[in-house]
């Protein structure tokens, strides 16, 4: 069944010259302002939870926004320890 | 909210980029010097050189599948080109399961990028045995070192020495046995000088793949051509038609003998969206009905029936075919996020997936992002 080895094209007499694949990676430097701009955005969340939690009276509603502001500082002290642990495991990257 | 939290999300098109080691330390020596290793090139505009690979006396930019057609390696222009200015969960996997943990991905299915994302840059070079060794490496890292790191949430992929099937098919034989869950195949192995789907060639390789129930995972782009309308059409043309490389893999795949002769055997289209499917199978249906009966097609059975036993297809954002999702066939879609690539949504994949099935009942997103993929994968929950 088996037609044996094959003699593939080489590709670049297939192609254009341009490339087909746009995707590019995440730098850390692209990745560092992604992190901090979640890290900024988090605490803008904290900080009006914790208002809105201050100005609380129902204690039904306080109950949700409570848990609402804990969500929300797990989720900063989580950003904070990926950029930290993405700056150190960068700086000790291949070389 | 429809994406709960016991659902877990699978991506199934992910991609990680070789760290420097992979071939040096696993290549025989005599083969060292011709397989890949990086070496450093300047560049155009200065600073710290390119890191780059070279492969039998080539070189090759760290990923733009296409880029070394015609250009100097001073003039890639890809960036980043050196590994200290990637994001570490590029190339490190346990980096890279903290990445996830961040993104709220449970587990991922990832691609090669070097090697190209089925392994077609080894069809390069005059050396086969150079190629075959460097194919073994690429999978004895993936399945020893990579997804060794963390077996419940990488699904291994493996690659293919495409220019013999019959070392293609003990490659197989010889990955399943380690672990290996899919196969990374062309879209169409014709523009890249191999024998279509169309011809008894692959049979042996397809043979296999259905009977380790080893889904071929077909990226689109691996057939080596992109569409372009017109050489001087912007970027953006090819971009936006991308996901025609699935549309043309699937039809001809709908077309050919592969599925009659392979009633079990699995096809995964990635990163080729889904809002398309509906019309492609119907359009392929009006075919069928009225032109199969002079053609060398299958009599029996519709292009819309095999695609719902043997073909699953993928997306990140796509409002047309979440709408449409009973045409595309619940079982049929898979969720993925391209972690590294920039355009992913990281480190809000989940959120965004949370706000992509917000109109989704909860049975139906749960097989999308998670219960779909481990059956076509075999990729069970691990309990933890």
């Amino acid at each position: 069944m088996s037609g044996g080895p094959v003699a593939p094209i080489p590709p670049h007499t297939v192609r254009g010259a341009s490339d087909w694949d746009d995707e590019d990676l995440l730098t850390v430097a692209e990745a560092s302002e992604r992190l901090a701009e979640e890290i900024n955005a988090a605490r803008r969340r904290v900080r009006q939870a914790e208002e809105v939690l201050g100005d609380e009276d129902s204690l039904a509603v306080g109950a949700v926004h409570v848990a609402g502001l804990a969500a929300e500082r797990k989720r900063l002290q989580e950003l904070i320890r990926a950029a930290q642990r993405i700056q150190a495991a960068a700086a000790d990257g291949p070389r | 909210m429809p994406l709960q939290d016991h659902m877990q999300l699978i991506s199934v098109d992910d991609h990680l980029i070789e760290h420097p080691r992979i071939w040096a330390d696993r290549l025989p020596a005599k083969y060292r010097e011709l397989g890949p290793h990086i070496v450093e090139v300047p560049r155009a505009k200065g600073g710290p050189p390119s890191q780059v690979w070279e492969y039998q006396c080539k070189t090759y930019p760290q990923i733009g599948l296409n880029a070394v057609a015609g250009k100097k390696p001073e003039e890639y222009g890809i960036d980043p080109s050196r590994f200290d200015e990637m994001l570490p969960g590029c190339y490190d996997p346990v980096q890279r399961l903290a990445d996830m943990d961040l993104d709220g991905v449970e587990a991922a299915l990832c691609f090669p990028s070097f090697p190209r994302f089925a392994g077609t840059v080894f069809l390069e070079g005059d050396d086969r045995d150079v190629a075959l060794a460097s194919v073994k490496a690429y999978n004895d890292f993936m399945l020893d070192e990579w997804c060794a790191a963390a077996p419940h949430r990488y699904i291994p992929l493996v690659i293919l020495p495409l220019w013999d099937v019959d070392l293609a098919v003990t490659e197989v034989h010889r990955t399943f046995a380690k672990g290996a869950k899919t196969i990374a195949f062309p879209e169409n192995p014709s523009p890249l000088g191999l024998p279509s789907i169309h011809t008894d060639h692959w049979e042996p390789l397809f043979s296999v793949a259905e009977d380790y129930d080893l889904p071929l995972s077909m990226h689109f782009g691996t057939s080596g051509v992109s569409p372009r309308p017109s050489p001087e059409c912007p970027m953006a043309v090819s971009i936006t038609l991308f996901s025609c490389n699935s549309m043309s893999a699937l039809t001809d795949l709908l077309f050919s003998p592969v599925f009659h002769r392979h009633p079990k055997l699995k096809v995964a289209l990635s990163e080729g969206g889904i809002g398309w499917v509906p019309y492609m199978l119907e359009r392929a249906d009006y075919v069928w009905e009225r032109h199969r009966f002079y053609q060398n097609v299958n009599q029996e059975r519709r292009p819309s029936e095999l695609y719902f036993d043997h073909v699953y297809s993928c997306f990140i954002e796509d409002h047309h075919g979440l709408e449409a999702r009973d045409e595309v066939g619940l079982d049929n879609i898979l969720w993925e996020c391209d972690y590294p690539h920039s355009d992913s949504n990281w480190p809000n994949s989940r959120k965004v997936a949370e706000q992509v099935f917000t109109k989704i009942p909860d049975e139906d997103v749960h097989k999308i992002v998670e219960l779909n993929a481990r059956r076509v994968f075999n990729f069970p929950r691990v309990e933890k």
